[in-house]
C-alpha cells in the first residue's frame, strides 16, 4: 500500500493532538495534555481513483523554536499542517516562524495552514482580514475546530490534494 | 567483597534494566531478520522475523535504508516512549529502541506546568486588556455625562434668564395697560409687545417640553393631509416681513412641481422650518435667507441657506447636541435647543438634518423626509360643509376660540365643558364628529370616548391634548378615537383633521 508521512506542527496548546484525534479516531477531549516528543498515528484513506493510501501522521510536540531535533522529525515528510490557535494571535507568528525554518533548512514542502478553535467565535484574535491577506499570497489557510470537527477532514483532504498536485 | 567482574556485571544488569535495549535487524525492505531484547516491553512482542515492521512501527515510514538517524522520545505501540537509533549496517539496517519513558514522564510534568502557566498568563493578559478597554469606555462615557451635565447646568442657568426676559416684558406692558390715560396707539403697541413676548415664551416652553419628550422617546408624530402650497405661502408670509425688518431678503424657491397635498406631521414640519429659517434670519446681518422646497419619489426635500457668517468646522459635531449654545455666543436670544430638536424631529420623520457650507459664504441646512402624496379629492372637502361638530374642552378660552374658527370654516359647532354637558349636547344634536380634550377637569376624555363608542356612536372622534406622550396617544386610540392631535393645533390642521375623519367614516 502506498504510504505518506505528513507532520502536524505548531506552538504549544494550539490543538495539534486534538486535531489528529478528531481526524483519526473522531474523538475530542477538553483536557489539555502537553505532548512530549512525537507520536505517530496512521489512517488509511481511499484516493479518488479508489486505491488506498496509508497516512503516517506525525504529531510533533509543540514548540516555538525550530531546533535541529524538530527539523529531524520532519525528515521524509511529504507535507505538513501548520496550526495556529485562533484565540492566541502570537501562535500565528510562531507558526510562520516554523514554516520559515522548514523552508530554509529542509525543503519547500506543501503545507496547509489551520487556524484552530474556530468554535470560540467571540474570542478570536486572528481575524479574517489577516487570513485573507495570507490567502491572497497564494497560501491555503482554513478555520478549523477540533472540538466540533469543523473543516478537520477537509484540512487533511486539501493537504493530500496539494501533495499529489 | 565482590570481584570487579561481578560489579561490572551487576552495573551492566542495572543499566540494561533501566534502558531495556531492543535491537531489530532489518533488511532493506524493512523485513525483520532478527530481534534481540524485550520487544514486548515496547509493544512489539508479536513481531516475528520476515514481517515488514513498518505497519507496527509507523515512525519508520519516510525513512530510507541509507538513513542514519536518532529520533528521541517516540511513542511506541505499548504507549511507552523510546529513543530510536536507526542506522545502516552493511547490507542491512539496525533499529535500536531504548526506553525513554521516565525521561518523557519527567519532562511532561515540567512542560505541562510551564505551558499551563503560560496559558493562565495569557488569559490574565486578555482579562487585563478587556478591563483596560472597559475602563477607557467608562471614562469616555463619564466625560460625556459630565459634558452633558455641564451643558444642562448652563442651559438651566440660561433658561431662567430666557424665561424672565419675556415675562418681565409681559408684566411691564400689562402694568402700562392699567394706565387709563393711554391712547389707541400706545394700547396697540403694548398688546403687540405682550403678544410677541408671550409667543416667545410659548416657544421656549414648547422646546423644553419637546426636548424632554424626545429624551424619553415619548414624542410621536401625527401625519395629517397637508396642503404643501399653502404651507409654503404661510412660511413666506411669516418670514418676508421679519427678514425685511432686519434688512434682509427672504427667498422661497419651489423646485419642480409640488403636489398639492402630502401626508406629513405639519406641526413638526412647521417647527423645523421655522427654526431653521428663524436661525438664518437671526444670525445673518446682510444678504438673504432662502428656503428651497422640492418633492420627488414621495419625499419632501427642504434646504435653508443663508449669507451669514457660517458655522466653524469645529462646532459642527456639537451643533446638533441638546443644550449646546454655540450659536448664542453673540448674545442673541435662544435656549440652545432649537437645532437639537429640529435634528431629532427630522430623524423621527425618517430623514437626517445635514449641514454644509454655502458656496460664497454662509450655511445650508437641508433634509429630505417621507411625505407621500395624498389624493386631490381631499381639497374638495376642506370646508366643513355643514357637518356638525361637538367640541368638548374644559378651557372656556379654547372653546370660544375654536367655536369661532370652526364655524368660520363651515362647521356647525356645539360645545361642552365636561362629560354631563357633552352628553346633553350629544342627545340634542347628534354630531357628525366629536372633538374631545383628553384631560377634562374631573372627567377623563378617554372615558367619554369609550362610552360614546359603547353607545354605538360610529362617527368620527378626534382626541386632542397638550400632551404628546406616547402613552396618552395610545390611551386615546385604544378608547376609540380616530385621530389624536397635539395642542396647540393650527386651525387649518384641525379643519383638515376633522374632514379627514368625516371622510374616513363616510368612506368606511
Amino acid at each position: 500500500m502506498d504510504t505518506r508521512k505528513i507532520c502536524i506542527l505548531g506552538d504549544f496548546a494550539v490543538g495539534k493532538t486534538s486535531l489528529v484525534a478528531r481526524y483519526v479516531h473522531n474523538e475530542f477531549s477538553e483536557r489539555y495534555y502537553t505532548s512530549i516528543g512525537v507520536r505517530v498515528d496512521t489512517k488509511i484513506i481511499g484516493l479518488p481513483d479508489g486505491s488506498p493510501l496509508k497516512l503516517a501522521i506525525w504529531d510533533i510536540a509543540g514548540t516555538d523554536t525550530p531546533t535541529e531535533l524538530f527539523l529531524r522529525y520532519l525528515r521524509g515528510a511529504a507535507g505538513y499542517l501548520l496550526v495556529a490557535d485562533g484565540t492566541r494571535a502570537e501562535t500565528l507568528a510562531r507558526a510562520l516562524q516554523l514554516r520559515e525554518a522548514v523552508e530554509s533548512q529542509l525543503a519547500l514542502l506543501p503545507f496547509v495552514g489551520l487556524v484552530n478553535k474556530a468554535d470560540l467565535r467571540g474570542e478570536q484574535e486572528i481575524h479574517q482580514d489577516r487570513i485573507a491577506t495570507m490567502r491572497e499570497a497564494g497560501e491555503i489557510w482554513l478555520a478549523v475546530s477540533a472540538r466540533t470537527g469543523e473543516n478537520v477532514d477537509n484540512a487533511f483532504s486539501v493537504l493530500l490534494a496539494s501533495l499529489s498536485g | 567483597m565482590a570481584s570487579p567482574l561481578t560489579v561490572a556485571r551487576q552495573v551492566r544488569r542495572i543499566l540494561l534494566d533501566q534502558v531495556k535495549p531492543c535491537l531489530f535487524l532489518l533488511d532493506r525492505e524493512f523485513h525483520i531478520l532478527l530481534i534481540d531484547g524485550d520487544a514486548d516491553y515496547f509493544g512489539y512482542g508479536d513481531l516475528r522475523p520476515g514481517v515488514d515492521c513498518r505497519d507496527a512501527m509507523p515512525f519508520l515510514y519516510g525513512l530510507s535504508p541509507m538513513d542514519a538517524i536518532h529520533l528521541p522520545l517516540v511513542e511506541t505501540a505499548s504507549g511507552r516512549a523510546a529513543d530510536i537509533l536507526f542506522a545502516p549496517m552493511g547490507e542491512n539496517q539496525s533499529l535500536l529502541l531504548t526506553d525513554a519513558s521516565r525521561e518523557r514522564a519527567g519532562r511532561q510534568v515540567v512542560q505541562q506546568q510551564a505551558n499551563e502557566l503560560r496559558l493562565v498568563h495569557k488569559q490574565q493578559q486578555k482579562l487585563m486588556d478587556g478591563l483596560r478597554v472597559e475602563r477607557d469606555e467608562l471614562a469616555r462615557r463619564h466625560r460625556e455625562a459630565e459634558e452633558l451635565s455641564r451643558m444642562k447646568s448652563g442651559f438651566i442657568a440660561g433658561l431662567s434668564h430666557e424665561f424672565r426676559t419675556p415675562l418681565t416684558g409681559i408684566l411691564g406692558h400689562i402694568d402700562l395697560l392699567r394706565d387709563p390715560k393711554h391712547d389707541q396707539e400706545t394700547l396697540a403697541e403694548n398688546v403687540h409687545s405682550i403678544e410677541s413676548n408671550a409667543t416667545h415664551l410659548l416657544s421656549l416652553v414648547d422646546n423644553v417640553l419637546d426636548q424632554a419628550s424626545l429624551e424619553v422617546g415619548q414624542l410621536v408624530l401625527h401625519p395629517v393631509p397637508t396642503r404643501l402650497t399653502a404651507f409654503c405661502r404661510e412660511i413666506e408670509a411669516m418670514f418676508t416681513p421679519l427678514a425685511r425688518q432686519r434688512g434682509l431678503e427672504f427667498r422661497l424657491h419651489r423646485r419642480g412641481e409640488l403636489p398639492e397635498w402630502v401626508e406629513i406631521d405639519l406641526t413638526r414640519l412647521r417647527q423645523v422650518v421655522i427654526n431653521l429659517v428663524g436661525n438664518g434670519i437671526k444670525y445673518t446681518d446682510t444678504g438673504f435667507v432662502a428656503l428651497i422646497v422640492a418633492w420627488a419619489k414621495n419625499r419632501l426635500q427642504m434646504s435653508v441657506s443663508d449669507t451669514g457668517p457660517g458655522i466653524p468646522k469645529a462646532a459642527r459635531e456639537r451643533i446638533f447636541l441638546p443644550f449646546h449654545r454655540e450659536l448664542n455666543t453673540s448674545g442673541r436670544q435662544g435656549a440652545g435647543l432649537g437645532l437639537a430638536i429640529s435634528a431629532q424631529l427630522v430623524g423621527l420623520m425618517g430623514g437626517r438634518l445635514r449641514l454644509a457650507d454655502r458656496p460664497g459664504g454662509g450655511s445650508v441646512f437641508g433634509f429630505a423626509v417621507p411625505a407621500p402624496q395624498v389624493g386631490t379629492a381631499l381639497a374638495a372637502r376642506q370646508d366643513g360643509a355643514g357637518h356638525r361638530v361637538l367640541l368638548v374642552d374644559d378651557s372656556p378660552d379654547i372653546r370660544m376660540l375654536f367655536l369661532r374658527i370652526l364655524r368660520k370654516a363651515g362647521f356647525v359647532v356645539d360645545s361642552a365643558a365636561d362629560e354631563p354637558e357633552a352628553w346633553q349636547r350629544f342627545e340634542e344634536h347628534r354630531p357628525d364628529v366629536v372633538l374631545v380634550d383628553l384631560y377634562l377637569k374631573e372627567w377623563e376624555g378617554t372615558g367619554l370616548i369609550k362610552r360614546l363608542r359603547a353607545r354605538g356612536f360610529t362617527s368620527g372622534v378626534v382626541a386632542w391634548s397638550a400632551s404628546s406622550l406616547r402613552q396618552d396617544v395610545q390611551r386615546a386610540m385604544s378608547a376609540g378615537a380616530d385621530l389624536y392631535l397635539v395642542k396647540p393645533v393650527e386651525p387649518a390642521v384641525l379643519c383638515a383633521a376633522l374632514n379627514e375623519v368625516l371622510h374616513r367614516r363616510i368612506a368606511g
